[in-house]
């Protein structure tokens, strides 16, 4: 049961560390493929585009080789949409080859189709083997300009560029592209190399110049959310080193009179010592090989989640191979039989000092229990803990150390706790007209740090449940809320499927919103951009609003002003007229602007000057947002497309069929989605889901742990305790009572661990809210307690406490009497 | 009371069978105080065990108020035990975790009765075996004859019609050993209750102390599992 607890413990952190970083690899290789030879990419952020002409300039400067890059995300038409990044690629010049070697340029009959062909696609051959796509075949690509059909010129054998998106890659000539895209003059990005960056900042000083590979900000939030995971598996690896430290000292304890014996027949206290820590050596080895292997398998399944996760914001894995690691599988070895001689080393030397007398001597049981100062240590650690963590400016990786720390502390204070709680508890008990239930407390605290150890072990366990719902449940209360008070619409019409992807760049167009307003059922109908544009070194969103429309919306659902300031003189006609915007309470705390304080941007206009209005509580965006009138990107950000079209229906009308109504509608001209509120809130729920699921697969197995900690901690007891029970036989406990007895034993631990996981939990969920949060997610979120949650919790660890104790209780009452008695 | 009709004990696997005891006869009345010695491994325990319940003959029966205890189940058997049989073991075998007061008063409190109704009974038992003042020590703050006056107590807790003794004086020296006796002298002698109402008490005691053994009113001797 050791050995499998230690390698559940070890395989909970292989697998999450081997999935994630398999996640990671197929993302960076996919940057790195895109990259190329490319030192500098230069771009006016990833969203505003920069001028063609600019390639020339930076041509000029010389050993300069510059490729002008098109790259966008568009959808493909119905029955089989899905995101495909269409590449646009300078065919004319030979800084592509130089750059990207025979990338595109192998397959000279595929280039010169393309250069042919205005609006023809070379894709690669998996990829068109999957959509039954053939040379000649024609292709609708959704893109911000509409819907445009391409011809298949050429397949590509394996380009290394269509690592990125999994694969769903077109290339296309540059001018192709920017015509089927609508940006002319426009490219997204220029690929640099043979010069420095401070050349390329004369030659364009307007321009970010970065190293090539950085991740988009939506891949590197959902990285981020991933990576907090790892946190979740150091949290599980930590109940094992309980779980582990909890079996050897029963493993010690009940061999201390074999110890004792070889201790007066002359072994040294050197030589126990080194006996039991090459045994416990060799079951570390045994255990964290099996996790190692257990992991790997399990890898291959938590892959598919951390896919799933990722892609459900922004599609970046395609391909995701969890591949042998031999400094892993090395460092796994370490973290197992390291785990296990440290959980070991303690218990060992006790055992290896105490007096040889002490133990043969009758009637040591009830030892002494000093506790006192251990508990008072733990009482220390944990103080201090927390004054570190009450310094929310901490990083994820002291405060992953902190909460370790705490960890410690908490398993010094518990031994202390047990006595504490016993001491309390006993004398209700006895009081009960039934032995069982004191006679199941003094089996406990025969041993606090077993038990201690058995409820912290558990406890932890179910700790991470409960802290996971309570993440889960701020987010959940505080979206909704943000849902509730700034969506004043019945239906909202976007671009993108949103059951497959949440951060796409499909738009609407503007006529769209004209053709909605006409639709039978409509009341109101106004329009939403929302565009990335860089402040500071991040990509913002900056979020317009058709502003009449949207005030009009909320007043028809009653909802209060928009902010509570909207109505004080200066702030509606600042924002109206371009020279104010809302910020969102992240954009607040990431930037440190506050109400009144100026910022700027940069647009394909120029620079633009905004004052902060106010602060409202979003959660469009992790990087944060500012809210604006929709003119204002119109006008200096060039941009009139939409990204949402909101609309309220009528009185009486039914929801369903305008739904219908307003897709078709929209959807004439391009791809058009309707959702409705309920939709759209399943929509956010169900990517917190994928985000959380991995987190709770991990947690369930870490309960597992917890539970066949307490079967092992109970077992061992009713072991110890042969004699005794046997004795309680013999004076009149019937099987029945002993089951009881054994089971109560069960309960008590798991009544105890349920307090500890439901507190741990709190704790545990309220410490990521102000540490990692916030540095992950980029959002604030208030602190809910899922009580239903931690109900269940609190009922599941009852249940698994009976279940854990059963197998134990039954063996108890089984036990030939005489035989455990050691007569004749 | 007690009653061994041609009771024998086997213990081992077929082809590897120790007899135990050997077509074993024995009548306890209501009242006896009967001493049953022997050397090692003649079978003493043995038969303690089977006049306890603990244990079942592999041939003939051990009737104990008229009841077959090959005939009851486990539960009634543990049942009987507790109610009406009184135990003392060699080693004491006080539950470590219990304080002398609470050992007494536990077989009390299997049957349903709460702690509190029996503790007057427990200290007035405390009493008997002359250890008032020691009621809240745990068993390894007891001396041996202290922790054996504290097991006599145990049994009698429920009044039982008979007393069992495993060699009762066997970790103790010579004049604990003597104090022990006495104390199963003056409770063996006592009435106990049954469902016919008041009875003489009896008291079955394994020993091997010749010294023991002569203080008992009647002796049963065994070799090689036979009654001599």
């Amino acid at each position: 049961m050791v050995i499998l607890s230690l390698a559940l413990g070890v395989a909970i952190f292989v697998s999450s560390y081997e999935s994630i970083v398999a996640a990671q690899n197929s993302i960076e290789a996919s940057a790195k493929t895109m990259a190329g030879k490319t030192k500098w990419q230069v771009s006016r952020g990833r969203f505003l585009g920069i001028e063609e002409a600019l390639v020339e300039r930076i041509r000029r400067i010389p050993n300069a080789i510059a490729a002008p890059i098109i790259e966008s995300t568009v959808s493909t038409a119905a029955p089989h949409g899905h995101s495909f990044l269409l590449i646009g690629l300078d065919l004319d010049s030979d800084s592509l080859m130089k750059l990207y070697g025979g990338e595109v340029g192998d397959d000279l009959s595929s280039i010169v189709a393309l250069k042919m062909s205005p609006s023809s696609v070379l894709v690669p051959m998996a990829y068109a083997r999957k959509f039954g796509l053939r040379q000649g075949a024609w292709m609708t690509l959704q893109t911000n300009a509409g819907p445009k059909r391409v011809v298949v010129a050429g397949l590509l054998r394996n380009p290394r560029m269509a690592l990125a998106a999994g694969g769903s890659v077109g290339f296309m000539e540059l001018h192709a592209a920017q015509d089927v895209l609508g940006t002319l003059g426009l490219v997204d990005r220029i690929d640099v190399a043979g010069v420095s960056r401070a050349d390329l900042m004369v030659a364009c000083p307007q321009c970010q110049v970065v190293p090539p590979g950085q991740l988009s900000s939506a891949a590197g939030d959902a990285l981020g959310r991933i990576h907090s995971l790892l946190g979740v598996s150091v949290i599980a690896l930590l109940v094992g080193v309980l779980l582990i430290y909890n079996s050897v000292q029963v493993s010690v304890l009940e061999r201390l009179k074999d110890i004792a014996i070889i201790r007066a027949v002359g072994a040294t206290k050197l030589q126990v010592f080194a006996f039991l820590l090459a045994e416990w050596f060799v079951i570390g080895l045994v255990g964290s090989t099996a996790g190692i292997g257990l992991g790997y398998l399990l890898a291959y399944e938590l892959i598919e989640y951390t896919k799933r996760t990722v892609n459900s914001m922004v599609p970046l894995i395609g391909e995701a191979h969890v591949s042998i690691d031999p400094a892993f599988v090395a460092a796994g070895l370490v973290v197992g039989i390291g785990t296990a001689l440290i959980a070991a080393f303690f218990p060992i030397w006790t055992a290896a000092h105490v007096r040889p007398l002490e133990i043969l001597r009758p009637y040591t049981f009830r030892r002494k229990h000093r506790y006192f100062a251990a508990a008072c240590a733990g009482i220390a650690i944990c103080v201090v803990g927390n004054f570190i963590i009450a310094d929310a400016s901490m990083s994820m990786a002291v405060g992953l150390c902190v909460t370790g720390m705490v960890f410690l502390g908490v398993a010094l204070l518990f031994p202390q706790v047990v006595l504490g709680l016993s001491a309390l508890g006993r004398p209700w008990l006895v009081k009960i007209r039934r032995p069982e239930p004191y006679l199941a407390l003094d089996g406990l605290i025969k041993t606090p740090h077993r038990t201690a150890f058995t409820i912290m072990t558990f406890g932890c366990a179910l700790a991470m449940t409960v802290a996971t719902e309570t993440l889960v449940e701020g987010f959940r209360v505080s979206t909704g809320q943000w849902m509730n008070s700034a969506f004043p619409f019945d239906i909202s019409i976007v671009g993108n499927d949103l059951a497959s992807s949440v951060y796409g760049n499909s738009t609407l167009a503007v006529s769209s919103l004209t053709g909605v307003r006409q639709v039978p059922g409509v009341s109101l109908a106004y329009g939403v951009r929302q565009l990335l544009t860089p402040f500071k070194g991040a990509d913002v969103m900056a979020i317009g609003v058709d502003t009449q429309d949207y005030l009009d919306a909320r007043k028809a659902r009653q909802l209060g002003d928009w902010p509570s300031n909207f109505g004080e003189p200066g702030i509606k006609s600042a924002f109206t007229g371009g020279s104010g915007a809302f910020v969102t309470a992240n954009f607040e705390a990431l930037y440190h602007l506050h109400k009144g304080d100026r910022m700027t941007f940069v647009s394909p206009s120029g620079p633009v000057e905004l004052k902060v209005l106010s602060v409202i509580d979003d959660y469009s965006w992790s990087h944060g947002a500012i809210i604006v009138d929709r003119e204002l990107l119109k006008k200096r950000w060039r941009d009139d497309l939409l990204s949402y079209i909101d609309v309220s229906i009528a009185r009486g009308a039914s929801l369903d069929d305008v739904k219908g109504r307003v897709a078709i509608e929209a959807g004439k001209d391009r791809s058009a989605f309707a959702y409705d509120r309920r939709e759209i809130r399943q929509v956010t729920d169900s990517v917190l889901e994928q985000a959380v699921q991995m987190a709770n697969l991990q947690a369930m197995i870490a309960v597992v742990i917890g539970m066949l900690g307490i079967v092992n901690a109970i077992w061992i007891g009713v072991m110890n305790r042969r004699r005794e029970i046997a004795l309680w036989r013999c004076i009149g406990v019937s099987r029945r009572q002993v089951t009881r007895i054994i089971l109560f034993e069960g309960l008590f631990v798991s009544v105890v661990a349920a307090v500890l996981g439901a507190l741990g939990g709190l704790y545990g969920g309220w410490v990521p809210l102000r540490i990692f949060s916030f540095e992950i997610t980029g959002y604030i979120y208030p602190m809910v307690v899922p009580w239903l949650h931690v109900l269940a919790v609190a009922a599941l660890a009852l249940v698994l406490g009976l279940l854990a104790g059963l197998p134990p209780a039954l063996h108890a009452a089984k036990l030939p009497i005489l035989d455990a008695i050691g007569y004749e | 009371m007690l009653l061994l009709r041609h009771v024998s004990k086997v213990y081992g696997e077929t082809g590897h069978e120790v007899p135990a005891l050997r077509h074993v006869d024995l009548q306890v009345e209501p009242g006896d105080f009967i001493a049953i010695t022997g050397p090692s491994g003649c079978g003493k325990s043995t038969l303690l065990h089977l006049a306890c319940g603990l244990d079942l003959p592999t041939d003939g029966e051990v009737f104990i108020n008229g009841r077959s205890t090959t005939a009851l189940t486990d539960d009634q058997l543990t049942t009987m035990r507790r109610h009406e049989i009184g135990l003392v073991f060699q080693s004491f075998n006080l539950i470590p975790t219990l304080t002398a007061l609470e050992n007494i008063v536990l077989p009390a409190t299997l049957g349903g009765r709460s702690f509190a109704s029996q503790i007057d009974q427990g200290r007035k038992l405390l009493g008997c075996v002359g250890l008032e003042n020691r009621e809240a020590h745990y068993p390894d703050q007891l001396s041996g004859g202290e922790a054996q006056r504290v097991a006599i107590a145990r049994s009698l807790i429920m009044n039982p019609l008979i007393l069992l003794a495993d060699e009762p004086t066997g970790n103790l020296d010579s004049e604990s050993g003597m104090a022990i006796m006495d104390l199963l002298l003056e409770f063996g002698n006592v009435e106990a209750d049954s469902p016919r109402g008041k009875v003489k008490r009896s008291t079955l005691i394994v020993t091997h102390d010749e010294g023991i053994a002569n203080r008992a009113r009647r002796r049963v001797r065994l070799k090689d599992g036979i009654v001599v």
